[in-house]
């Protein structure tokens, strides 16, 4: 068979032939580069890549296996997914580490159940908030420091008390806590539940739901949480992600998955999943924006 | 010339020296520039890399750490395998580290609870020592490692973060300075080489203007380097050696002149030696026969290392110069010949004249003798016989025989004096005088006159002659001063000169009209009338003849009736230099 160029052809024919080709070339230059790009480009002015930066507390962020899972990673998988971003890297650091890696841009957003703070939001924007939780006590079942619910932690005695650096607890322990109360900081909720099982501290201050979390967790069974109400104990905390302030698009796409996601059934089961009760979500569809 | 060459040669080799001089300065400088700030960036870069190292090294011991203590976290007590000593030495190890850069960063740290950093080091030292042993830690030694590890973390995280603010602000502030010394050693070559390029252009304009003084000096005159290659020639070398019109820069002497004599190749390889040769005439003969004289010179110029770098070529020729004076000397020959000859028949002349006045005079003589010794006996013997008419007649011719006789003595005088071989001695005239007018006075003792003398009056002359004369003028004085009521003679010493010597003679009598003074000196001219003042016009002639004759000069000044000067004057003889020492 003759090649096509060589092959004679009357004008019209030799002209939609030639249009055929260059269409023919142009889609397969389009399929190419959507090839290259994933299977859906992200939104303008979005990264390709996200790195998400976490600290393990679990019901939170943790691992599992080889995946990072969570309340807040699993969300942060489908708001990606939603924005267009399929490229993510997941960096573990601890819980004190996590605003300063944001703002070294070392990490595009948290997801560790970070609560809403004045403090934290002059340094950085949060989301639309994905729960709201109240604070609680990790004890031992014996209970040795005698510690009850609803502890007014500012007229408390002789207290060590372990909280994450970081955390919420620490920072309203440190500014209107007892001044008999002794703080242990410790990395994360791993070292502060081992504190407690150790008696290296009398209690763990920690949001309800991490330290549910670990009593059922193993040698959970020595272990027993005390919930404060809010006076005298540090407010209900509300966990959200946490973005660069200039990172404006960013979480505002973020904010308009999650004002379609929080709430939904899929984001009930995830939370029945991880033993995550559902008035936090109620709480936060109260104080959302 | 030779100057303007020499400034030539300098400023060329100058050309050819400074160009490296100066750009290996100017590499020099810049080189140092950059170097002394790399060398600097590299000290501080070394130090922060140092510091870098040392947060590295916490960053690797916290991983270890935190990765046995999730072990023991996880596993439980008796699952860990981690090994507390070494935590614990990391931890000790890491807070070394804190309090080296703490030294290094130059102020103190302080722990997140705004301890000073030495406080929470030794404390954790203390809390670390406690945490010591064998096995597996307990879970609250677990904790309190991993409590320890946090604070240490964060506070090497902190310090971590300051550095790399520090790294930052010091490279770019070292940036900044690198870039403003960079641009600033650009500019500063730029400058440089604005300055070469001008004095570049300077030195070739310079070069050019040599180079064209050389091409258009009126001289014969080429530069040679060692190869004897030309570096420059005048036109006036290139047309006297018949190099034509076009440039001759480059091309070697010899191969232009391949038969050039070897004494020529000898003279310009003592010049390579450094020696100058010059002739001031040299002759050359052309093949065609033509003779040709020239003045040159060989001069070697000498390389800033102090080398012989080539030799420069003069040379003039001089062969019309030679021509004009070969055509002078056979001229003056000639005129001396014609000179001796001229002088040679004049002197016969002369002699033949002298012997003739001589013969003359003599031989009149002896006739006159004759005449007079006649007419006395005539007189004496037949003067009764003769009437008066008679008588007078005889005493004219008597007095005529006289007045010839006297003329004839005047004439031997005068001629004799051309005879007479001058003995020159100092002469003191003033006894002369007074001897002359003393016989006067003495023959004529009626007469008033007052006669004035010098103390002396000396010349140089024969003194025979000057006897002659001073009597001839005295004589004249006291002729012309005989109808003078007051006469006055005076002889006196004039001024004339270092090198002659002279005086005069004066008197107030007759005087004479200064309108015939030039006629005074010739011999037989008369301005008074025998009766007024008997003579026979000799004897100014005889006293101008004795002047020529000793290479004086005599002459007159006169009023009628006011009386005359006579002036003299006679050359002294040079005195012998004295030696000098």
């Amino acid at each position: 068979m003759a090649p096509l160029a060589i092959m004679k052809l009357s004008p019209p024919t030799a002209f939609v032939l030639q249009g055929a080709r260059l269409l023919g070339s142009l889609v397969c230059l389009l399929g190419v580069l959507l090839f290259m790009d994933g299977c859906r480009p992200a939104k303008v002015g979005l990264p390709k890549l996200l790195r998400i930066g976490y600290a393990v507390e679990e019901p939170y962020a943790f691992v599992r296996g080889s995946s990072v899972t969570g309340e807040a990673p699993e969300i942060a998988k489908l708001a990606a997914a939603q924005l267009g971003i399929f490229q993510l890297r997941w960096v573990q650091l601890s819980f004190d580490e996590l605003i300063e890696a944001l703002l070294q841009k070392r990490v595009d957003v948290i997801a560790a159940g970070m609560f809403v703070t004045p403090e934290r939001s002059q340094r950085v924007a949060f989301s639309r908030p994905t729960l709201a939780v109240k604070p609680g006590l990790l004890v031992l079942k014996e209970n040795p420091a005698g510690l009850r619910p609803g502890t007014d932690l500012r007229q408390v005695t002789e207290l060590c008390v372990a909280t994450v650096a970081g955390s919420q607890e620490q920072a309203w322990l440190s500014e209107n806590g007892s001044s008999f109360i002794r703080l242990l900081n410790v990395p994360d909720a791993v070292t502060g539940r081992a504190a407690v099982l150790s008696g290296a501290a009398d209690t763990l201050a920690l949001s309800v739901i991490t330290l549910h979390a670990m009593v059922r967790s193993r040698d959970g069974w020595q272990l027993q949480v005390l919930e404060l109400e809010s006076s005298g104990a540090p407010p209900r905390g509300q966990a959200a992600f946490v973005f660069r302030q200039e990172d404006v698009e960013l979480r505002e796409s973020w904010d308009e998955f999650l004002k379609g996601y929080l709430g939904s059934p899929s984001h009930r089961m995830l939370l029945r999943d991880l033993g995550i009760p559902e008035s936090c979500i109620q709480a936060t569809e109260s104080t959302a924006p | 010339m030779n100057r303007a060459l020499r400034q030539f040669l300098k400023r060329r080799a100058g050309l050819r020296r400074h160009p490296w001089v100066r750009e290996t300065l100017v590499l020099v400088v810049a080189g140092m520039l950059l170097c002394s700030v790399l060398l600097m960036r590299l000290h501080q870069r070394d130090i922060l890399f140092r510091l870098n190292a040392c947060v590295s090294d916490l960053r690797e011991s916290r991983a270890d750490l935190s990765q046995g203590l999730l072990q023991v976290m996880v596993g439980g007590e008796a699952g860990s395998g981690f090994d507390r000593n070494r935590g614990v030495a990391l931890i000790e190890q890491s807070l070394d580290v804190m309090l080296e850069l703490e030294q290094r960063l130059e102020r103190p740290l302080v722990s997140q609870d705004t301890r000073p950093l030495q406080e929470v080091v030794g404390e954790m030292r203390e809390q670390c020592h406690g945490l010591r042993g064998e096995g597996p830690p307990s879970l609250m030694q677990a904790v309190r490692l991993q409590v320890i590890y946090h604070e240490l973390h964060t506070l090497g995280e902190r310090m971590n973060r300051e550095l790399d603010r520090e790294v930052e602000q010091t490279n770019r502030g070292q940036n900044q300075s690198f870039i403003f010394t960079v641009v600033g050693s650009v500019l500063f070559l730029a400058l440089l080489a604005y300055i070469a390029y001008r004095a570049d252009r300077e030195l070739v304009q310079n070069e050019a203007r040599l180079l064209l003084f050389v091409e258009h000096a009126p001289a014969a005159l080429a530069m040679f380097d060692l190869r004897m290659c030309y570096l420059a020639a005048s036109k006036r070398w290139q047309r006297d050696y018949g190099l034509g019109t076009g440039s001759v820069i480059g091309r070697c002497h010899y191969d232009l002149f391949p038969s050039l004599p070897e004494p020529w190749k000898e003279v310009h390889r003592r010049g390579f030696a450094g020696e100058i040769v010059r002739a001031e005439e040299d002759r050359f003969v052309h093949p065609d026969g033509v003779v040709q004289w020239l003045r040159w010179e060989v001069h070697p110029w000498v390389q800033p290392n102090g080398k012989v770098g080539g030799i420069v070529i003069f040379a003039e020729d001089i062969t019309s110069i030679k021509e004009a004076q070969a055509e002078v000397q056979r001229l003056n020959a000639q005129l001396e010949q014609r000179v001796q000859e001229r002088t040679a028949e004049l002197q016969a002349a002369n002699k033949e004249i002298e012997s003739f006045s001589y013969s003359v005079s003599h031989d009149l003589r002896a006739p006159l003798r004759a005449i007079d010794g006649f007419g006395r006996i005539i007189a004496e013997s037949y003067g009764s016989l003769m009437d008066a008419q008679g008588k007078d007649y005889l005493r004219r011719v008597l007095a005529a025989t006289e007045r010839m006789g006297q003329l004839i003595d005047d004439l031997l005088e005068l001629s004799r004096i051309n005879r007479v071989e001058l003995q020159r001695r100092p002469v003191d005239l003033v006894p002369l005088a007074r001897n002359c007018l003393d016989l006067h006075v003495h023959a004529e003792p009626a007469r008033k006159v007052r006669i004035v003398l010098p103390p002396s009056l000396t010349v140089h002359g024969d003194s025979r002659l000057l006897t002659v004369l001073l009597e001839n003028l005295l004589n004249n004085a006291w002729k012309f001063t005989s109808r003078t009521e007051e006469a006055v003679i005076e002889m006196g010493v004039s001024e004339a000169g270092p090198d002659r010597s002279g005086g005069f003679v004066r008197d107030n009598g007759a005087g004479f009209d200064m309108a015939y003074a030039a006629k005074l000196f010739t011999p037989f001219q008369r301005l008074h009338h025998q009766n007024e003042f008997p003579g026979t016009g000799i004897g100014l002639a005889t006293v101008n003849r004795i002047a020529l004759r000793h290479g004086g000069r005599v002459w007159a000044e006169g009023k009628p009736g006011a009386g005359a000067t006579i002036h003299f004057e006679f050359p002294r003889p040079v005195p012998n230099p004295t030696p000098s020492p």
